[in-house]
């Protein structure tokens, strides 16, 4: 068992706002090094825009954090078990939580509502440290928590949750990185910048993968990790970039745009399939979406 | 918000600053430029594979251009810092208007803000034709 002293400790440990100093460092590291190196890129109105992303993140946190974790809270009152605070729990609770990321992840990504959040982390063209901090300001409000729900009706302790939840964003910025390669044996197990650059890039082979947080045997388990190759360099962004470095157009846009497309539906059917359909699905299959992509990229190849 | 968190904000906000500040003063402030034809071309079929483009009208400052693709669509790309970001669409969708400042090419998404195309000569008769009829 651990001591209530170090429970009450852990239990209120703001890991990613202690990290933020990390953070700061860690990017003035890299610019220096991609100055001098050659190797990688940044973009001063690019990092700009991710790094007002990230504050903005934290603005509607510390706003709103206090709501989700009140949700949790009552909702753990209906554990189905009571889950101490222990060595052996914590180490479920980290396996539960990368797992809970991963499905998270992977449905951010393949249903258009909650791709509309997550949408912003990708909108960089850009793949370095302050593209890391490019995150949603509409996580709480389109109930991207949800997906943590499973732990505390469990009967993980929300704290013990939201203490593995932190640990994983901390881990998950020094992988958004050009500047390290491949790291060995740990790419067989790991999350690592190899990994994630994958998860980044619009290259058709590569679209819709890799949504580890801390562990990469979650795509191995599941059938969605790609590895990265030498000769198909991954270009970032999505597919269709933004045409602004303005934050409130970067938070907001998908919103509006499942709003047009949901007031111009002409049945619930079209509605559905707006909100809740793949990104990028329309009634006719007019748009892009990542299946048509790689279909189309799939027959182009055969063709070669 | 406490004092602790409103603290953690501004530190985090002179945080921000201090880095954009620092990516400015290293250099990264190179912008993509549009220099001919062939750019805005190469740039818009890099995106869309399989592309044909069959005319470009280019900002005189390159910053932007307008493309007709061949199969009737209309492509527009804008110099992101040091990045080109291009959209396509059916021509229905793209709103095309003569102002002052030049071409205003509209797009129904507000991540892609209407885009500006500063030019010296009368548009070509394909971007004429678009701008009487809508499509």
């Amino acid at each position: 068992m651990i001591s209530p002293e170090l429970q009450a400790r852990l239990a209120s440990l703001d890991i990613v706002t202690l990290a933020v100093p990390g953070f700061v460092a860690l990017v003035i590291l890299e610019m220096i090094v991609v100055r001098i190196t050659g190797r990688g890129q940044y973009n001063a109105a690019d990092s700009a825009s991710s790094l007002m992303m990230g504050f903005g993140n934290s603005v509607v946190g510390a706003l709103l954090g206090g709501l989700v974790l009140a949700a949790h809270v009552v909702l753990y009152e209906y554990r189905a078990f009571d889950i101490p605070w222990a060595w052996w729990s914590m180490a479920l609770c980290f396996f539960g939580e990368d797992l809970a990321y991963y499905w998270f992840h992977r449905i951010a990504h393949e249903r258009r509502w909650f791709w509309a959040s997550h949408v912003i982390h990708h909108t960089s063209q850009h793949y370095n440290l302050s593209t890391a901090l490019r995150q949603t300001w509409t996580g709480a409000v389109s109930l991207s928590w949800i997906f943590w729900l499973p732990l505390t009706l469990l009967g993980f302790p929300p704290a013990m949750t939201l203490l593995f939840s932190g640990i994983s964003l901390v881990y998950q910025f020094w992988i958004h990185t050009e500047l390290i390669g491949r790291m060995g044996p740990l790419e067989w197990v790991m999350n690592t910048p190899s990994h994630h650059r994958v998860h980044h890039a619009t290259n058709p082979r590569y679209l819709d993968a890799n949504y580890a947080g801390v562990l990469i045997i979650w795509d191995r388990l599941f059938g969605t990790f790609v590895a990265e190759r030498d000769d198909d360099r991954p270009r970032y962004g999505v597919i269709s970039n933004l045409g602004s470095f303005n934050p409130f157009r970067i938070a907001f846009h998908e919103w509006v745009g499942i709003w047009r497309d949901v007031r111009g539906a002409r049945n619930i059917g079209e509605v559905v399939g707006y909100m809740f359909g793949p990104p990028g699905w329309s009634p006719d299959g007019s748009r892009k979406t990542s299946a048509s992509l790689k279909a189309a990229w799939a027959a182009r190849v055969a063709a070669e | 918000m406490s004092e602790g968190e409103l603290l953690t904000m501004l530190g985090s906000a002179a945080a921000v600053a201090a880095l954009v500040v620092i990516a400015w003063l290293l250099g990264f402030r190179v912008r993509a430029r549009l220099a001919s034809e062939e750019d805005a071309r190469a740039a818009i079929e890099a995106c869309e594979p399989g592309a044909a483009v069959a005319g470009v009208v280019l900002d005189t400052k390159g910053l932007s251009a307008l493309a007709r693709l061949a199969d009737g669509r209309l492509a527009l790309a804008r110099s992101m810092g040091d990045r080109i970001a291009v959209r396509t669409a059916p021509s229905r969708n793209v709103r095309v208007r003569m102002m002052k400042a030049g071409l205003i090419a509209t797009l129904p998404d507000i991540g892609y803000p209407p885009l500006r195309v500063r030019i010296d000569d009368a548009p070509p008769d394909w971007l004429k034709t678009k701008m009487e009829t809508g499509s």
